[in-house]
């Protein structure tokens, strides 16, 4: 926000409530580059300060809920038929899964939790989904030590695919941050959105193939090919590929650097036309 | 200074000392309304019967047309009964609140120093003076030289590393003020927030926005205790359901102010 006022004798005036350039946004964007780390790393350490095991929930949460998981549907619901590595398929997924869950929900509750540093201090508004983006990067640094320790244990070899995993998770990381801009915006005016959002993640669950194998359950080639539309099948697919080298077809990759482009630029350019309501 | 500086001398209302400085705070016939929404429990019936599926909202219209022009060194006081619309003004001032006609310009950014300043109150003060600091822009390296002097300035001692939802309203005022201007800030708008802090602080602080105007910067200040108002500033307006009743100077127009709050108590 720095439009000048001409008319000003001396020094030019910045008129409030004015649009500033993308230039001038993104080189203050880079200026709290600190502060978006640090408000990320004190989000993770607050996290369990309460509990007696404390930063092991960060492992025994998504142990558990995948224990169950491999329980009803692995095991009771035998989607384990037909898929190799079934184990290592479900955790992958359910870890991947849970990363772009969390990134997105916690963009919709970021503006609220930080009202004291948005009513005091001004500072590029975006830094906050950035930040949660970052912390829950940090928190997955855990899970994808889950992933390949259960991998080992499950005799998966991973091949030269695992080495594209950190660009994988960068597709992640950028099509959530673009989803989580649109709901951090959505939350501001609407705050019913995180009400909403937990029952929008249960449906995704289930259809984007994070506890079954769409290959093996669906037989029609078509419907199949609707699952790469679905941004969250394809992320996890991606990942399945670089830790269990299970095939995939190209139009997910196609899909997922479109997906990427599209969240990221709409997304931002989205919450920015309301930066200057957030916190009012 | 030679400068052509056209109307905005009449700006200044008779009384007030003069100063020709440069102009640091424009503000032009402006305008602030935001939308609240009514708390009135309606069961369904009885919502369809008086066709109001939407929530009732109000339209609070509550700042109305304030102008004003501020030259470097100078200190405003605005002073007015709750709900004048003096706090609303202030969050304009900082550019977060949208507004709806008219216009504001500053030289730089203001710094808004609020009442409830606890930024993260899980955290510990230590945690909120990087995070706050941070926030303003400043480098890692630059956080760690002025994390001393912040809180030796706010005289917290131990309870540094506490969370700040324990700090009692006068420690997280303290705090509050101690980073909001850890670096000199050229406008500094403070919303009743030096009055919590006790006595010794009180001076310090007051210390401190003499620094600011003597460093050709200017300060708002939004105050109920005219003792206060007199001490720091040297213009005064007084509003009133979002107009100017009076502007000029403190000998004035705090006093009738005052008088005004005697006749009338708050509604």
């Amino acid at each position: 926000m720095s439009v000048t006022d001409s008319q000003a004798p001396g020094q030019p005036l910045i008129v409030l409530g004015g649009r500033a350039t993308w230039r001038h946004d993104l080189a203050e964007l880079w200026q709290r580059r600190h502060f978006a780390w640090a408000l990320a790393r004190s989000e993770v350490r607050s996290k369990h300060l309460d509990s007696a095991l404390g930063q092991l929930w960060q492992v025994l949460n998504p142990a558990f809920m995948i224990g169950i998981y491999f329980a009803i549907f692995g095991v009771v619901l035998d989607a384990r038929r037909g898929v190799e590595h079934y184990i290592t398929f479900l955790v992958a997924g359910v870890i991947i899964f849970r990363f772009a869950q969390s990134i997105v929900t916690g963009c919709a509750q970021t503006l609220s939790r930080n009202m004291g540093l948005l009513r005091t201090i001004q500072f590029p508004r975006s830094v906050l989904p950035i930040s949660v983006g970052l912390e829950h990067l940090l928190a997955l640094v855990p899970g994808l030590v889950l992933v390949l320790v259960v991998a080992g244990f499950d005799g998966v070899r991973p091949g030269w695919e695992l080495l594209a995993l950190p660009l994988v998770i960068a597709a992640g990381l950028t099509f959530s941050l673009g989803l989580g801009f649109m709901t951090a915006r959505a939350a501001a005016t609407v705050p019913d959105m995180s009400q909403l959002l937990p029952h929008v993640f249960r449906v995704l669950l289930y259809v984007s193939g994070v506890l079954f194998s769409v290959d093996e359950m669906i037989d029609s080639p078509g419907v199949r090919s609707l699952f790469a539309v679905n941004p969250f099948y394809c992320v996890i697919t991606a990942v399945r590929w670089c830790i269990l080298g299970a095939p995939t077809s190209a139009m997910v990759a196609v899909s997922l650097v479109t997906w990427c482009v599209v969240a990221l630029v709409t997304g931002a350019v989205w919450f920015r036309r309301g930066e200057h309501r957030y916190g009012a | 200074m030679e400068r052509e500086h056209g109307p905005d001398l009449d700006d200044r209302p008779a009384g007030v000392s003069p100063n020709t400085g440069a102009v640091v705070v424009r503000v032009r016939d402006v305008h602030v309304s935001y939308r609240v929404y009514e708390d009135i429990r309606l069961g369904l019936t009885q919502r369809v019967a008086q066709r109001q599926l939407r929530r009732r909202s109000r339209r609070v219209h509550a700042v109305r047309g304030v102008s004003f022009t501020l030259r470097q060194g100078d200190s405003l006081g605005i002073m007015g009964h709750n709900g004048s619309g003096k706090s609303t003004l202030l969050a304009a001032l900082t550019g977060l609140l949208p507004i709806e006609s008219g216009s504001i310009a500053v030289r730089s950014r203001p710094t808004l120093l609020g009442v409830n300043a606890a930024l993260r109150p899980q955290l510990s003060g230590r945690r909120n003076i990087e995070l706050g600091c941070l926030a303003m822009g400043f480098s890692p390296a630059e956080v760690a030289a002025l994390t001393g002097p912040i809180i030796e300035f706010a005289g917290l001692g131990d309870s540094i590393d506490m969370p700040m939802a324990a700090y009692s309203s006068g420690m997280r005022a303290r705090l509050a003020f101690s980073i909001a201007t850890s670096r000199t800030p050229d406008i500094l708008l403070i919303d009743e927030a030096l009055a919590v802090g006790d006595e010794e602080f009180r001076q310090r602080s007051g210390e401190r926005i003499s620094n600011i105007r003597a460093n050709s910067g200017a300060v708002i200040l939004v105050s109920h205790s005219p003792r206060e108002v007199r001490a720091t500033c040297n213009r005064v307006i007084w509003m009133d359901h979002g107009v100017v009743v009076d502007d000029g100077p403190p000998s004035r127009v705090v006093d009738a102010y005052v008088t005004a709050q005697r006749g009338a108590p708050d509604p």
